[in-house]
């Protein structure tokens, strides 16, 4: 305590009074209400929203409906449910459980191996068949021997070949067996006949994977087990058609493609084809087969 | 009334930033970086990377953080809050960047068009994403290194201040703006995913769930993070997710290795397939799993407990995690577009 005669009491008594005249009665009053405000304040402080929250959670977790929850939460229940979780994702996957990723990697995968198989064949023949009209087909044989030799037969629906074309890397030839007349050029796209255009994706292994690795946009893989073959659906958007190709899971080459028109099964109707193609890879074909032999008039174009 | 040398900083800084724009600018108009460029890519990291700041801070602490980059100085507690927000900038953009080449590379496999080379291009050009995301993961970690060294000064100097009693609940700390984050993350991971499918011809009626949910690799990694975090212990401090979804991210990535080397010798493609699809599957749901729920936690965790070391294991999670992704994608690349015949 501090004595009335020590200079501090002085200075106090100095201050009191000059902060008592320096301080109207009203102000005084009104600095009293905020220091009890203030103090109501901190011994119970306004909560902020994010706290008001968390209270709101907290009386809700304890509330009675949460209580007789709470046994989800238990350590036990979750470390079990997280196991059965883990068990049941195993078991389907061991099951063999698929979505579309799954389905779109196999269509890729096998594609790509087709695209390999078939780059890699030393001979190829292959029938096609084009529906014309009232049960007529025009039908073509393919023969094509490594590294670039292609012989193109056109025939009737009776075999009769009216039509021949010999295709390597330096020249083509065509035969029209019904005039009589040989064509020969360099240059493919000068004498190609109208009547070739349906085969032209199929007149070598090499026009195949072409338009298999850039232009054929593939859909759908299914494999049959039961016969080991393969089929993959791709579509030609320019031709408003659709490809179904059957693959020997063996050898990963063609079997046959089938083309329809698309519009036909978007509609719900049958689809209808526009061709089919049967193939045989790899088998012996004789050389002389592949260039024209024929002693007839040559027209050079 | 703004000084002069605070003009000059301001300008020198305005200098920078055009000498590197027009740097930017010639290297696109050159045309030999158009290889490089791909706008949902980059909108992604950059959104998606603002979306995941905002999960774990506030506005008001993601301004404080750009302010002390930018050379303003502040308390040691602001200065570590600022360089562990740049820390965690780096590690948003750099997981953002690899999870945006999961998804790309899940698109990729979904859209038909081209053929074998489309499918294979777009392949290639999703690791596009993990380019960006570690350029801007390296231009947010020189802040966070720069902070760091400041903060590692006044460590030194300033006491940092005790903790007292029982610590806050780390819950107390979510805001409104986190909320904004989780929505603007949830809206940028679907716009990409999207904007990707609905404008290219797609398989069949295909919608991106049937793409993105693999059943099984989604319940093995979401268990098995459950177990393991569980096991853990101290769930709510997100660390225990973070190493949880990684654990079980490389055990889906080792089965689905181990079924496709198991199948490649003797089984149908299908099998290999449903191992790479198991293996892509189960690194995006761990990388979504730790952008969503680990990482965030870990930094509300850290604000509220501020304790730098026990970051060491979720670090090395964090950055070497999707590393390893990467790596996986790469090979899961080769895998199927490399021919092998049974």
């Amino acid at each position: 305590m501090r004595k009335k005669n020590s200079p501090d009491f002085d200075i106090d008594e100095l201050l009191k009074k000059a902060l008592k005249e320096d301080l109207p009665p009203e102000v005084e009053i009104g600095m009293k209400r905020q220091l009890h405000k203030f103090r109501k304040k901190i011994e119970r402080p306004e909560p902020e929203r994010s706290t008001r929250t968390v209270m709101f959670l907290r009386q809700f977790f304890h509330g009675p409906r949460w209580q007789s929850m709470r046994w989800i939460f238990r350590k036990d229940v979750l470390a079990s449910t997280s196991v059965l979780l883990v068990a049941l994702g195993g078991f389907l996957h061991i099951s063999g459980s698929h979505n579309s990723l799954t389905e779109n990697i196999s269509l890729l995968g096998t594609s790509v191996l087709v695209y390999d198989q078939v780059s890699h064949t030393e001979s190829m023949e292959c029938s096609v068949e084009i529906p014309e009209e009232k049960d007529t087909f025009l039908k073509y044989s393919i023969q094509w021997l490594s590294p670039n030799l292609t012989r193109v037969q056109v025939k009737k629906s009776d075999e009769t070949v009216f039509k021949t074309m010999w295709l390597s890397e330096e020249e083509i030839a065509i035969e029209d067996h019904i005039k009589d007349t040989v064509r020969k050029s360099k240059s493919v796209s000068r004498i190609l006949d109208l009547q070739f255009k349906p085969v032209i994706e199929l007149l070598s292994p090499h026009e195949m994977v072409e338009q298999l690795y850039g232009q054929w946009q593939l859909k759908y893989y299914e494999r049959r087990a039961e016969c080991e073959l393969g089929i993959f659906i791709v579509t030609i958007p320019e031709e408003k058609a659709f490809l179904e190709i059957t693959v020997d899971l063996c050898t990963y080459l063609p079997v046959n493609i089938k083309k329809f028109l698309l519009e036909s099964t978007e509609a719900g109707g049958e689809s209808k084809m526009l061709m089919k193609a049967e193939f045989r890879w790899n088998i012996p074909l004789l050389p002389q087969l592949m260039y024209p032999q024929s002693t007839k008039e040559n027209q050079c174009v | 009334m703004p000084s002069k040398s605070h003009l000059n900083t301001k300008l020198k800084v305005l200098v920078r930033i055009l000498i590197v724009a027009a740097l930017v600018a010639a290297v696109i108009l050159s045309g030999r970086f158009t290889d490089f460029l791909s706008g949902p890519g980059l909108v992604f990291v950059l959104l998606g990377g603002v979306a995941l700041a905002l999960m774990g801070f506030s506005a008001s602490e993601i301004k404080a953080a750009f302010k002390h980059a930018s050379g303003r100085t502040g308390t040691y507690p602001e200065l570590q809050k600022s360089a562990y927000f740049w820390e965690t900038c780096t590690r948003n953009v750099w997981t953002l960047g690899v999870l945006g080449s999961v998804i790309s590379f899940i698109i990729a496999l979904g859209i038909s068009e081209g053929g074998i080379l489309g499918i294979t291009l777009r392949m290639s050009k999703s690791f596009l994403t993990t380019v960006y995301g570690m350029v801007f993961g390296v231009v947010c970690f020189v802040p966070a290194l720069k902070l760091t060294r400041e903060v590692n000064k006044l460590q030194h100097t300033e006491v940092p201040e005790a903790e007292e009693g029982r610590p806050e609940s780390i819950f107390k700390n979510f805001r409104f703006d986190n909320i904004i984050g989780y929505a603007l993350f949830i809206a940028v991971v679907g716009w990409v995913i999207a904007s990707s499918l609905l404008s290219k011809p797609l398989d069949g009626s295909l919608s991106p769930s049937k793409f993105f949910i693999h059943w099984p690799s989604l319940l093995v990694v979401v268990g098995g993070t459950g177990v393991i975090a569980i096991f853990i212990g101290n769930v709510a401090s997100g660390q225990s997710f973070t190493l949880g979804f990684a654990l079980t991210g490389i055990i889906g990535i080792l089965m689905g290795f181990v079924q496709v080397l198991i199948s490649m010798s003797s089984r149908p493609i299908k099998d290999v397939a449903s191992a790479v699809a198991f293996i892509i599957s189960s690194c995006f749901v761990a990388l979504l799993g730790i952008m969503l729920v680990g990482a965030p936690l870990e930094d509300h965790t850290f604000k509220v407990r501020k304790k730098n070391k026990q970051l060491t294991l979720s670090r090395i999670v964090w950055f070497v995690f999707p590393l390893v992704v990467f790596f996986v994608l790469a090979l899961t690349f080769v895998l199927v577009i490399t021919p092998v015949k049974k």
